[in-house]
């Protein structure tokens, strides 16, 4: 039983509409997989029920054997896809904060990472540039010698530039065992860093597969053979199921 | 010279052969203490665990050596690399028939074209 | 994970109220002047004399109000937005629990409340202090000695410890009302806001109906519960009879607060949907 998470039949409704469609999923430590699918397929349900902030309708998941609760979250370190710092935080704020609650902080690794983006420990957030800012908290979510890091969309909306960064950065520094959960749209450029693929559609998982595997079997990058398989579903707004 | 990697083969193959490369090459040189993992993953920009299965083939090969105390150091036995460099070569010779073959020269013309041009001044 | 989580509430909190403090304390500093200089001189030269001593008085009191305010306003805003907004991905991400969030706020709100309410006090005192300081000290020094005159009937102690802590647990209960009625309000899917002010004035609206039928059954037996203690000892049993009625106040406040407790942590741990 080395699994790091285990979701069984997972499902999360929104009124009418299925999130989650009876998700399983078994991620092993050490591993980079991608989250991959169109907006909507429920990448953002299903980590967000991995860290606790959401429920599931029914089903369950296990992160190192326990339920989502305060001892899940002190191992997993989460990045969102938007910001979440109070605005009148400055830098040495949030580092400090970090350090505070959290066990697995590297101060010393943080300080080094902001003071390489050029950060002042007494900037406010408010005055850092948007791109800054994602950085900044992705060098947080990283300073963490986390079992588990689920990072929501790391790369959308960030130029190319940086996105080699954010790569390099969550590349460089993931623990030693750690599992790094990439969530994303944009898979052609985290192809080379993924160990697996699990692909998402519709609130169910259509395909999970290492990336060699994927390539030797297909003779496709990851990124080819997931446009071929999603490309019906592009064209028909999302309803039927290209396999 | 930089890693490059393509989309639809598979990575840790094309690692593999450019880390080989980069051994014969002398990038690396014999005796040398090699890379670790994750460095090299770093510098490609790729997961570890590709780059270890890539490493691993370099050590199945011979090329690099593990050792419990010094770590991975190049190997320094002349033959071991005289072999991979004549296994490159003839990858590479494979691929040069292969690619005339397309372009219409058969096996022969393609050495004939090869001899010719290899004899001229061409440097 | 309680004591980290108050730390930074509390920072943030004393972050954002040191200045009016300040600026009330220095406002009593200069009505206590403008009352000794301007307005007992008598000397009013003019209107414009007039308004220069009633002015000290009518910046305090909007001061007073606006702080009162502004902390109902950041009490709210705290666990609106502090919780349930953005910061919330962060807050609930921590390896804290949903319990140890609530308490930490509450705790907060206490504190501030009880702070503003000191630095009205102390406020108060220095507008006497400076007015005439040799005179508002003789007051006060005098007022151990004037307690000591006044006949307290047996228990009077009791009963004012009874009446502080009561005011002190409606506080902390009137503020997870609002966390409550904020939690409720979560549990829409649009016009969250709108939505918690509905619980709010719904969950008033519940209480009110139910102190009411309480009271309606408490009045049959209160002449009773109130001459068992009259007969006992005249005077003394009185305060029995407060210090019962406190007593029952407080017991019904703490089960409502425990109630607006659960109840929100409940609705947090199970239905929590941040967007």
């Amino acid at each position: 039983m080395n699994e790091l998470v285990k979701c069984e039949a997972l499902c999360r409704d929104f009124g009418p509409v299925k999130a989650l469609d009876g998700v399983d999923l078994t991620l092993e430590p050490g591993r980079i997989v991608g989250l991959l699918g169109p907006n909507g397929s429920g990448k953002t349900t299903l980590i967000k029920i991995m860290n606790g902030l959401l429920q599931p309708s029914s089903g369950e998941v296990l992160i190192a054997g326990h339920r989502p609760g305060p001892a899940t979250k002190g191992i997993i370190s989460y990045l969102p896809d938007r910001g979440y710092f109070p605005d009148w935080m400055k830098v040495g704020d949030m580092i400090d904060l970090f350090a505070d609650f959290y066990e697995d902080f590297d101060r010393v690794k943080a300080e080094d990472m902001c003071r390489s983006l050029e950060l002042a420990d007494a900037q406010t957030i408010k005055t850092l540039s948007k791109g800054n800012r994602e950085k900044m908290q992705l060098m947080l979510v990283m300073s963490r010698a986390a079992r588990l890091y689920l990072l929501d969309e790391p790369i959308a909306g960030v130029d190319p530039a940086a996105r080699d960064y954010i790569m390099h950065t969550i590349l460089t520094n993931y623990s030693e065992n750690g599992t790094v959960l990439i969530s994303t749209h944009l898979i052609e450029d985290v192809e080379q860093v993924l160990d697996e693929a699990v692909f998402l559609q519709q609130g169910r998982i259509v395909l999970h597969e290492s990336v060699d595997g994927i390539r030797e079997r297909t003779g496709k990058s990851v990124d080819a053979l997931f446009r071929e398989m999603f490309r019906t579903q592009m064209w028909n707004g999302g309803e039927s199921n290209a396999r | 010279m930089d890693f490059t990697i393509q989309s639809s083969r598979p990575i840790w193959q094309q690692l593999t052969e450019q880390l080989r490369r980069r051994i014969v090459t002398g990038v690396y040189p014999p005796g040398s203490r090699f890379p670790a993992v994750r460095e090299l993953a770093a510098e490609a920009g790729v997961n570890p665990n590709t780059m270890q299965r890539s490493v691993s083939q370099l050590e199945t090969d011979g090329l690099v050596i593990t050792n419990r105390t010094l770590g991975r150091t190049v190997t320094d036995r002349v033959e071991t690399l005289e072999e991979m460099r004549q296994t490159l070569a003839l990858e590479r010779t494979e691929e040069y028939f292969s690619d005339m073959k397309e372009l219409g020269f058969d096996r022969a013309a393609a050495a004939a074209l090869a001899q010719r041009e290899g004899e001229g001044n061409h440097e | 994970m309680l004591g980290k989580l108050i730390k930074y509430d509390l920072r943030s909190c004393l972050r954002k109220f040191w200045v009016l403090w300040l600026a009330l304390a220095a406002l009593g500093v200069v009505n206590g002047l403008s009352i000794r200089y301007v307005l007992e001189s008598g000397d009013f030269r003019g209107i414009w004399m007039f308004l220069l001593g009633i002015l000290p008085i009518i910046l305090l009191s909007v001061l007073v109000m606006i702080i009162a305010i502004m902390a109902l306003v950041y009490i709210c805003e705290r666990f609106y937005k502090g919780l349930l907004g953005d910061e919330g991905y962060l807050m609930f991400t921590l390896p804290a629990t949903t319990a140890e969030h609530i308490a930490s706020k509450s705790i907060v709100a206490l504190i501030l409340e009880l702070i503003s309410g000191l630095v009205a006090v102390l406020t108060v005192f220095l507008v006497m202090v400076v007015y005439d300081a040799p005179r508002t000290l003789e007051f006060l020094g005098k007022i151990p000695a004037y307690l000591r005159e006044i006949p307290f009937p047996r228990g009077t102690g009791w009963l004012v410890a009874e009446t502080v802590i009561l005011s002190l647990v409606m506080a902390v209960v009137s503020n997870l009302h609002i966390y409550q009625a904020i939690a409720i309000g979560h549990l829409a899917k649009k016009h969250r806001g709108a939505w918690a002010v509905l619980a709010y004035v719904g969950i008033n609206i519940a209480l009110s109906i139910l102190t009411f039928m309480l009271a309606d059954l408490g009045v049959s037996r209160f002449d009773r519960m109130f001459s068992f203690f009259f007969d006992d000892t005249g005077f003394h049993g009185a305060v029995g009879a407060i210090s019962a009625g406190l007593g029952v106040s407080l017991l019904y406040q703490l089960i409502l607060g425990v109630v607006f407790f659960f109840g929100t942590k409940v609705i947090l741990d199970r239905r929590l949907n941040l967007e």
